[in-house]
């Protein structure tokens, strides 16, 4: 698959990944994500038929954890982390749905 | 519905599994006082912290799918689905993607007293995410994330529903089935349970589907069925208008009465789901599928039947049965013992000891180990060695201790004695009542009939309520007759 | 102060000749510097490391039992969770945060006795091969200052050669604890996946990070390693696999290792830096003579393996970094009168970094629809084509040897002409990281004058006995042989 970087691709990613690019930024940002996006390409040329894909190194020990509460953080931690906290919560602009 | 179109529904059903802790987290799941009370780490998403999936969630999931006849996959996989939200704390919700648990399934549901079906695509297990809170700081939102990372079941419908009757009557059996099942706790109020309904609309007779919309907000039956109502009748305007309809999230507004597309969800949502690297997929331990199975209990739909066809319980009885699995659960073995008895049990169930339990301030769910003894005095009560006065004596008794099981009901029961039933007893009693009010028994000799009451209330004062109606109105009939003739 | 292993000094305490606080000064002295002038550590708990060195010279006046590691003064990765301490992954965005919990490895060390010192700088979120993106500034080289340090990890690896601590905790996605140890002189070592629990680790990608040691010799990297090891409840992917007990093994011999070299990999070194080359050969050539057996092996393509690796690493890493925006903790943009998707846009814009950035683009991209099959999906096709061939060369060889780096470290004022240009210096190091492997990157002989150069072992999963084992005898033949001192920089 040959992809074609171009501004509107970046600013779609961008869009999903929540970043603000600044304009001066685009141009660079545009040839170093080619540059990727053509390093990633060299995937297509790698014989993968018969293998299934591997999401983690091969040992999966995942088991189940019993289901019992423990301890949670105080409020005094949530306020002294917060940008902003206000009414028991984590205040952010409003949101209209 | 206009005439010559049809409306097409699918369900998208959020479920609230019962468990103590949060899926992922050790948090509880239990009412909070306070905003942000039942948090961790890794509810707030803090740098670091790790998911570790809660076993009990993954049980309650797979006898949901085993109630809905569903395939169980024999292994977990969780996903992460990508978006921003003031209220995902991680940005992506731990969710299933392309392997859900459960898939495959039916649900049976009544629809004017035939039963009908719903196929199921899937079931799969989520995280919710927290709340925002607009009234609490002006201009502001506030999040609150108490609800984030509690284990939900997403079930997703077929659209196989084509009313929005039917779509009520499908969502209330689900919601049933999950209370059966021990699943979910069944309340709408508090949002344990949250139904979405796909609506489209096509020509009666049109083989393909149209274009959608998701509805949200529908926390009652009854928004259920206004906003797939209006719905409907929005889109089939839109067609005759020359329109088309787009695919939408829309809100139905209870008070406009009408739905309206969502903010913020104008763009076509690309989640990019990805296996969560944090939790390698994980087997479902050897034997649970079958354990669960094994311990499944009769759905609603078959007792429903049998509590109406084979018990004869009047609807209203066999609606707050069902609506109340551990209750049933626990009476049914009696109710079964005692057929011809069952109504009048089940009446005095929900009646004088529910209103007994009630008055105290107690619940009758939290004091169904003191079922025996419940059984015992309905007995004594319906073979007339307990009078009314008697019983509620006994039920207040009762309700009023604090000890748990059978103990407390059995001792009033015993302090309260019998009825007077002796006739050697009761007939002198009589014959004194009819000598002192002369007046009285000429003119009910003469024909008012009423002042049976009058005589009864009597007797019944002079001996404190312990007299055996039965017997008492017998031998009182024989007193004011027998000496007429 | 002679003694600098983390035996030595945890020995001389115990046996009372050296006092714990005494090690500790010695090791600010030197943190100090590593702070002043190489900005490798960027925060030093000075008073809470003396009063834990003093309590443990109490206990010993007492007569109580000492933890294993009493009295050791360790650095830790500003990615590695201390509660109560700042936790800023080299992150803007992280501004103003201090971790109410302990990772594990962290809170396993302090459990053990050891003393910790304070945050080593890094590439923010580990991202980078250089250690210069973290918002603290660059890491300077422990010999020359006009050099990078390697990364992720180089706030470590320059502590560790300047002995400031024994050892440091690092990580490791993709080499970030054994490229600056290459560059640095000193050893650094990777345990299998899932090998040491990855909770309160700051997450770049969680299918391949790993925490690993860095330390100034193979024997105290698997002392440190040995404490933080084993299972945790708080990690899904870590291992339920029991930890031997690494420092008890006998020395080992090289008589009959099969040392397998890949194919093609020392060629693509040599193009880069021929003095790479040369060391690597000039080493397995002493390993031979001393009774090793050199087999040729044949693994995957480098460059589809850094194509993998970039995909997958910076797709996790998209949805790692997602919780960063401006809401519960850390930076929030000043800009007033912003909406929610504003704030998180600016915030998350003005708090990552521009590789930070880059990287996040690439992954959302390899996730998002339209090419989430030929990028994503396919890279972890790749990937497992890449395990099978590594697990094939195992079947003919005991331990994998290459290059830890194709080049020695670079000066910071050294352009490059993209980011992928960099990606290639990991060539060496993200096949360990792919297939879930240990690895150990060990200082070999370099020609008078030169920088450090590394040599990387590589061993099957949950083999790290092996990796200890072969890479103790390499030591031997190391630059320890002629010049007692890693790095040199005195």
């Amino acid at each position: 698959m040959t992809v074609h970087v171009d501004e509107a691709l970046l600013e779609q990613v961008a869009r999903l990944s929540r970043l603000e690019l600044a304009e001066a930024d685009k141009p660079g940002l545009v040839r170093d994500l080619a540059a990727m996006v053509a390093l990633a390409e060299r995937l297509g040329d790698v014989d993968v038929e018969g293998f299934a894909p591997m999401r983690h190194p091969n040992f999966a020990y995942a088991e189940l954890r019993a289901d019992e509460s423990g301890e949670t953080l105080d409020e005094a931690t949530l306020r002294g982390m917060a940008p902003r906290f206000g009414a028991g919560g984590f205040v952010v602009p409003r949101v209209v749905e | 519905m206009r005439a010559g179109w049809e409306v097409v529904i699918g369900l998208e059903v959020h479920a609230q599994l019962s468990t103590r802790s949060k899926l992922f987290s050790v948090a509880p799941t239990s009412p909070a006082e306070h905003p942000n009370e039942h948090v961790t780490a890794l509810c707030l998403g803090l740098p670091g912290a790790l998911p570790r999936l809660n076993g009990e969630a993954v049980r309650l999931a797979i006898r949901a799918g085993l109630g809905l006849e569903c395939t169980i996959r024999p292994f977990v996989e969780m996903a992460r689905k990508s978006y921003f939200y003031a209220d995902l704390p991680k940005g992506y919700q731990i969710s299933q993607h392309d392997l859900p648990l459960c898939h495959d399934g039916v649900l049976r549901f009544p629809l004017d007293d035939a039963a009908q079906t719903l196929e199921i695509e899937r079931i799969h297990i989520e995280e919710d995410a927290g709340k925002s809170v607009h009234d609490a700081i002006a201009g502001a939102t506030v999040i609150d994330l108490n609800r984030a990372g509690v284990p939900l079941i997403e079930i997703v419908s077929r659209p196989g529903l084509r009313s929005a009757e039917a779509a009520v009557a499908a969502f209330a059996e689900l919601r049933l089935l999950l209370m059966h099942l021990g699943v979910c706790d069944g309340s709408l109020e508090s949002g344990s349970m949250r139904c979405d309904a796909n609506v489209s609309v096509r020509p009666t007779g049109e083989q393909g589907l149209r274009t959608r919309c998701e509805l949200k907000n529908l926390n009652s039956l009854r928004a259920l069925r206004d906003a797939i109502r209006s719905e409907a009748s929005r889109q089939v305007e839109a067609y005759l208008a020359g329109e088309q309809v787009e695919q939408q999230t829309r809100l139905w507004d209870a008070d406009a009465g009408r739905t309206r597309a969502m903010r913020g969800k104008e763009d076509a949502a690309d989640y990019r789901y990805m296996p969560d690297p944090d939790l390698p997929r994980l087997q479902v331990p050897a034997g649970w599928v079958d354990a669960e199975r094994d311990d499944l209990a009769p759905c609603p739909f078959v007792l429903r039947t049998m509590l109406r066809d084979a018990l004869a319980l009047d609807p209203d009885a066999v609606d707050l049965l069902l609506e109340s699995p551990e209750i049933l659960r626990a009476m049914l073995p009696l109710l079964e013992k005692d057929r011809e008895a069952a109504k009048a049990f089940a009446t005095f169930i929900f009646g004088p000891v529910a209103g007994a339990l009630r008055r105290r301030e107690r619940d009758l769910s939290a004091r169904l180990d003191a079922l025996s003894a419940w059984y015992e005095v309905f007995q004594r009560w319906r073979s007339g060695a307990l009078s009314n006065k008697m019983l509620s004596e006994v039920l207040d008794a009762g309700a009023a201790s604090t000890d748990a099981g059978s103990a407390p009901w059995t001792k009033a029961l015993e302090a309260a004695g019998t009825t007077l039933s002796d006739p050697s007893a009761l007939i002198p009693l009589i014959s004194g009542l009819l000598a002192a009010h002369p007046a009285e028994v000429a003119e009910y000799r003469s024909g008012k009939q009423k002042l049976f009451g009058f005589f009864m209330g009597q007797a019944m004062r002079q001996t404190q309520g312990k007299a055996d109606a039965a017997m008492l109105r017998t031998l009182l009939q024989e007193a004011l007759v027998g000496e007429g003739s | 102060m002679t003694q600098q292993g983390v035996r030595q000094i945890r020995d001389a305490i115990r046996d009372g000749s050296l006092r714990a606080e005494a090690a500790v000064e010695a090791a600010l002295l030197r943190a100090r510097i590593a702070h002043d002038r190489h900005a490798a550590l960027v925060e030093i708990d000075e008073e809470a490391a003396l009063e834990a060195a003093r309590a443990v010279d109490t206990a010993r006046d007492a007569g109580r039992t000492l933890g294993p590691l009493a009295g050791v003064p360790v650095t830790i990765k500003d990615n590695i969770a201390v509660r109560g301490w700042s936790l800023h992954a080299g992150s803007r965005i992280l501004e103003g945060y201090r971790s109410p919990f302990d990772a594990t490895a962290s809170k396993r060390l302090r459990d053990a006795g050891a003393i910790l010192l304070g945050r080593a700088n890094m590439d923010e979120f580990g991202m980078g091969s250089a250690s210069t993106s973290g918002v603290a500034g660059a890491v300077r080289h422990p010999v020359d200052l006009a050099c990078v340090a390697g990364g992720s990890s180089g706030g470590s690896a320059v502590a560790v050669a300047l002995g400031a601590g024994a050892a440091s905790l690092g990580t490791d996605t993709g080499g970030s604890v054994r490229l600056p140890a290459a560059l640095c002189g000193v050893v650094g070592l990777k345990p299998t996946y899932g090998r040491v629990s990855r909770y309160g680790v700051v997450a770049y990608a969680s299918s391949l990070d790993q925490i690993g040691v860095l330390a100034p010799s193979v024997d105290d990297a698997a002392t440190i390693l040995a404490t933080i090891a084993g299972p945790c409840p708080h990690d899904a992917t870590s291992a339920q696999v029991p930890v031997p007990d690494w420092r008890t093994d006998a020395d080992a011999s090289l008589e009959g290792v099969r040392i397998g070299v890949p194919r093609g990999f020392v060629e693509r070194a040599r193009a880069a830096d021929a003095v790479v080359a040369d060391a690597f050969e000039a080493t397995l050539a002493a390993a031979v003579a001393s009774g090793a057996q050199r087999i040729e092996v044949e693994i995957a393509d480098l460059d589809a393996a850094i194509a993998a690796y970039y995909v997958i690493a910076t797709a996790e890493a998209s949805t790692n970094l997602s919780r960063y925006d401006g809401v519960r903790y850390g930076h929030r943009t000043a800009v007033p009168g912003v909406d929610l998707a504003q704030l998180h846009g600016k915030s998350r814009s003005e708090g990552f970094g521009p590789e930070v950035q880059r990287r996040i683009l690439l992954g959302t991209f390899a996730l998002s629809a339209g090419y989430h099959d030929a990028f994503y999906e396919r890279a972890a096709r790749v990937r497992a084509r890449i395990a099978a061939t590594v697990d094939q060369a195992f079947a003919t060889c005991d331990v994998l040897a290459m290059p830890t780096s194709p080049v020695r470290a670079w000066r910071h004022d050294q352009a490059f002409d993209d980011p992928t240009t960099v990606y290639a210096m990991d060539a060496y190091t993200v096949l360990a990281n792919l297939c879930g492997l240990p690895a150990l990157s060990l200082p070999v002989a370099a020609p008078a004058g030169s920088l450090p150069i590394g040599l990387q072992l590589m061993a099957p999963a949950f083999d790290e006995a092996r990796l200890i084992a072969v890479g103790r005898a390499f030591e031997s033949f190391g630059p320890g042989a002629s010049s007692n001192e890693a790095g040199g920089a005195r």
